[in-house]
């Protein structure tokens, strides 16, 4: 799958702030605050442009005691989110 | 800031000072007879009236009709950027710089005057490591306790049964940080209940978040419940990211010392008891 082959790196532009291992996110484009809980917030340290998706979700499996299946389900229904709300951007690969 | 610049050395008339969270406004007008707004806030604000030095001059320019360049009908609203503002509403403008502490306001008949005070508040508040937040709150023992909550949640109930305690306000509350203590202050931006009886302030002992029920039952809240509950009773005037990266910060520092729970009560007396209980 192309999008598990992918790269997303977080909105410069976005303000956020962990609390007790608890992300909230503030977007720049309507100032709405996003409260992420412990997974969501291990994935969004790990969105650094650099880490594919494929990676995220090994490290998340490594970390967190929970299904492969469902981590998988859950962490690309969050990034999906993160994309739709522009507070992550996929990263373009600069090739030749 | 041309409005500004044009009144900022105007002495102005009917003088009457303010002092809301340690911070002492003075309100002139440009007219020889003192403005209806002016009498109402003498009347309405009574016991925050106060001879102190000023740390913010605000001129009223008392206008009879609207009329351009200075009006933009039906439009709100307010921008600031470090320590200046300008606010634009219905009938009132307003331009101002609180580095040199003057403000200038344009307002039919001065209509207006007390809301545009809140906004400035909350504005200053910003400025002075606080914030104004949508509360009740009463003092008990030298301890402020405080009551939040949307519209109907019981507010206003909670400082009518504070049976002679202090009410420091049923609507709006003025949070400091000084000295490593978080501090609640009255406002005269009262709501239903509305009288203001004293300026008093206390340190925060306990935060509530109300909900209205046929007993008493309350549940601690951790620290991200919290700030997320709180987020939404924060009177911010001008939101940008960046307050809301102070008030993230302002908000993580008092929670992390202020216990705070979701308290759902019948509105009776005995509300004390099981307050003193819990905190």
């Amino acid at each position: 799958m192309e999008f598990l082959e992918s790269s997303f790196k977080k909105n410069e532009e976005v303000s956020w702030r962990v609390v007790d291992d608890e992300a909230f996110l503030v977007s720049p484009k309507d100032l709405l605050v996003y409260p992420l809980n412990t997974v969501a917030t291990r994935i969004w340290e790990l969105l650094d442009g650099r880490k594919k998706i494929k990676g995220i979700i090994d490290i998340i499996d490594n970390e967190f005691e929970m299904e492969r299946t469902v981590i998988e389900e859950d962490a690309l229904a969050f990034i999906k989110d993160l994309l739709d709300a522009e507070l992550i951007e996929k990263r373009v690969s600069k090739k030749g | 800031m041309k409005f500004l610049k044009k009144y900022k050395d105007f002495k102005g008339n009917n003088e009457v000072r303010l002092e809301i969270a340690e911070t002492v406004f003075s309100i002139a007008s440009d007219t020889k007879r003192p403005p209806k707004a002016i009498e109402q806030i003498k009347e309405n604000y009574r016991p925050f009236l106060t001879e102190k030095e000023p740390d913010i001059h605000i001129l009223l320019k008392v206008e009879r009709i609207a009329r351009d360049p200075y009006w933009d009908k039906n439009i709100y609203k307010a921008t600031v950027k470090d320590n200046s503002f300008h606010f634009n509403y219905d009938d009132l403008k307003a331009e101002g710089d609180l580095k040199i502490g003057r403000v200038a306001v344009q307002a039919v008949r001065g209509f207006g005057l007390g809301d545009f005070l809140r906004a400035l508040v909350s504005v200053v508040l910003i400025k002075r490591s606080g914030f104004l937040v949508h509360s009740s709150g009463v003092v008990d023992k030298g301890k402020a306790y405080l009551f939040l909550g949307p519209s109907g949640s019981g507010k206003t109930t909670v400082a009518r049964l504070s049976n002679g305690r202090d009410i420091l306000n049923d609507e709006a509350i003025a949070f400091t940080r000084k000295n490593d203590q978080w501090q609640a202050f009255a406002t005269p931006f009262y709501g239903d209940f509305g009288r203001q009886d004293s300026n008093c302030n206390a340190p925060i002992e306990a935060m509530f978040f109300l909900k209205k029920g046929s007993g008493f039952s309350h549940r601690k809240l951790n620290r991200k419940e919290a700030i997320v509950r709180m987020l939404h009773q924060i009177m911010i005037t001008s939101p940008n990211l960046k307050n809301f990266e102070y008030i993230f910060g302002m908000q993580c520092d008092l929670f992390a010392s202020i216990p705070t729970y979701e308290l759902e009560f019948k509105p009776s007396a005995s509300i004390w008891r099981y307050v003193h209980g819990i905190s």
